[in-house]
């Protein structure tokens, strides 16, 4: 098989259409590793074009990528049941990253969406695992994902037959964006660290 | 308690190798991907003929290049309502399955050809100087 994923991707959602897009950000969001950004940002192009209808490509695209969403919530709360949610209720640290993501996980569901897109499967099984409530992880995840449906899927509308670019530009800014976050959170450990010592003498 | 600060120390230590590995990788990308998208003329609305891919369908190619579904089956030389939604490269394997990358070449001149053939747009008239 000579084309790529991508390519086989991309010939489908001009055959298909708008049930095309649904169904790939469906399955990426629940986890399979598709081209989702890259889709969504063609899609907008192709709409441009006047090949597709931009409102139910956003409709069908919103729709697939919740679904995909709930679906790793489902999986994350599936998984953790039993003895193993058993065994995870005794640990004090499960108990406490567990109170943590339910008192600021709402940015992490959020932005996850759409700035750091490789941390969304995760987040909605780790949502899914610590029994966050369904209702406000469905209220952030949705707002997240219409940002991202309309933010990319606008910006392939906006650039039209130079979709590729922009696709490529935001591919690495959202890796790029992770990379800065990660940072961060080195130099605050380095900063509380440096204050415990001046405490500590 | 000291074997857990040095683990702690560690993973501070592996989190912020991995944010200077993705910063450094991520940023030279995204600088790379910007200067393309600086150095392009921008035209939404007017593909370049190079830009065609094998996975493009022939309808596709005759929407986003505005010309006649016809003249393109024509001169590729295949049937029009079975391979209207097909890809190019499912087009050469079927029909040229001994020259591959032939569909995709032959798509590229004729849509050029097409262009080239085609006459120019009438500029636009000037906007009229509205009321004061």
């Amino acid at each position: 098989m000579t084309e790529s994923l991508t390519e086989l991707g991309l010939s489908l959602l001009l055959t298909y259409g708008a049930p095309a897009l649904a169904f790939f950000l469906l399955v990426g969001a629940a986890g399979l590793p598709v081209p989702a950004s890259l889709m969504l940002v063609a899609a907008g192009a192709f709409a441009r074009q006047e090949f597709m209808d931009w409102r139910l490509t956003a409709f069908l695209g919103l729709t697939g990528v919740v679904l995909g969403d709930s679906l790793g919530f489902g999986i994350g709360r599936f998984i953790t049941r039993g003895r193993i949610r058993a065994s995870l209720e005794q640990s004090p640290r499960w108990e406490s990253a567990r109170k943590t993501f339910n008192n600021q996980g709402g940015a992490a569901i959020y932005f996850s969406r759409f700035l750091f897109t490789a941390l969304a499967v995760p987040v909605n099984l780790i949502a899914g695992g610590s029994r966050y409530p369904f209702g406000r992880f469905f209220l952030f995840m949705f707002l997240g994902e219409a940002t991202w449906v309309f933010l990319y899927g606008g910006l392939g509308y906006a650039f039209g037959s130079q979709w590729e670019l922009v696709s490529e530009f935001l591919s690495n800014f959202g890796g790029l964006a992770l990379g800065i976050v990660l940072l961060a959170i080195a130099i605050s450990f380095w900063r509380k660290n440096q204050n415990a010592r001046a405490e500590a003498a | 308690m000291r074997q857990l600060s040095l683990q702690k120390n560690w993973v501070q230590i592996l989190i912020l190798l991995l944010g200077i590995a993705l910063v450094v990788f991520f940023g030279l990308r995204v600088g790379r991907a910007f200067f393309h998208l600086r150095g392009s003329d921008f035209r939404p609305e007017q593909p370049d003929p190079q830009d065609i891919r094998g996975w493009m369908t022939p309808a596709y190619i005759s929407k986003a290049f505005r010309l006649p579904p016809e003249y393109l089956y024509e001169k590729l030389e295949i049937s029009p309502p079975e391979n209207a939604k097909r890809s190019l490269q499912d087009i050469n394997r079927l029909y040229y399955p001994d020259q591959p990358g032939y569909v995709l070449a032959r798509t590229r001149e004729v849509v050029t050809e097409y262009l080239q053939s085609r006459p120019p747009r009438p500029p636009q008239p000037p906007e009229a100087p509205s009321p004061p």
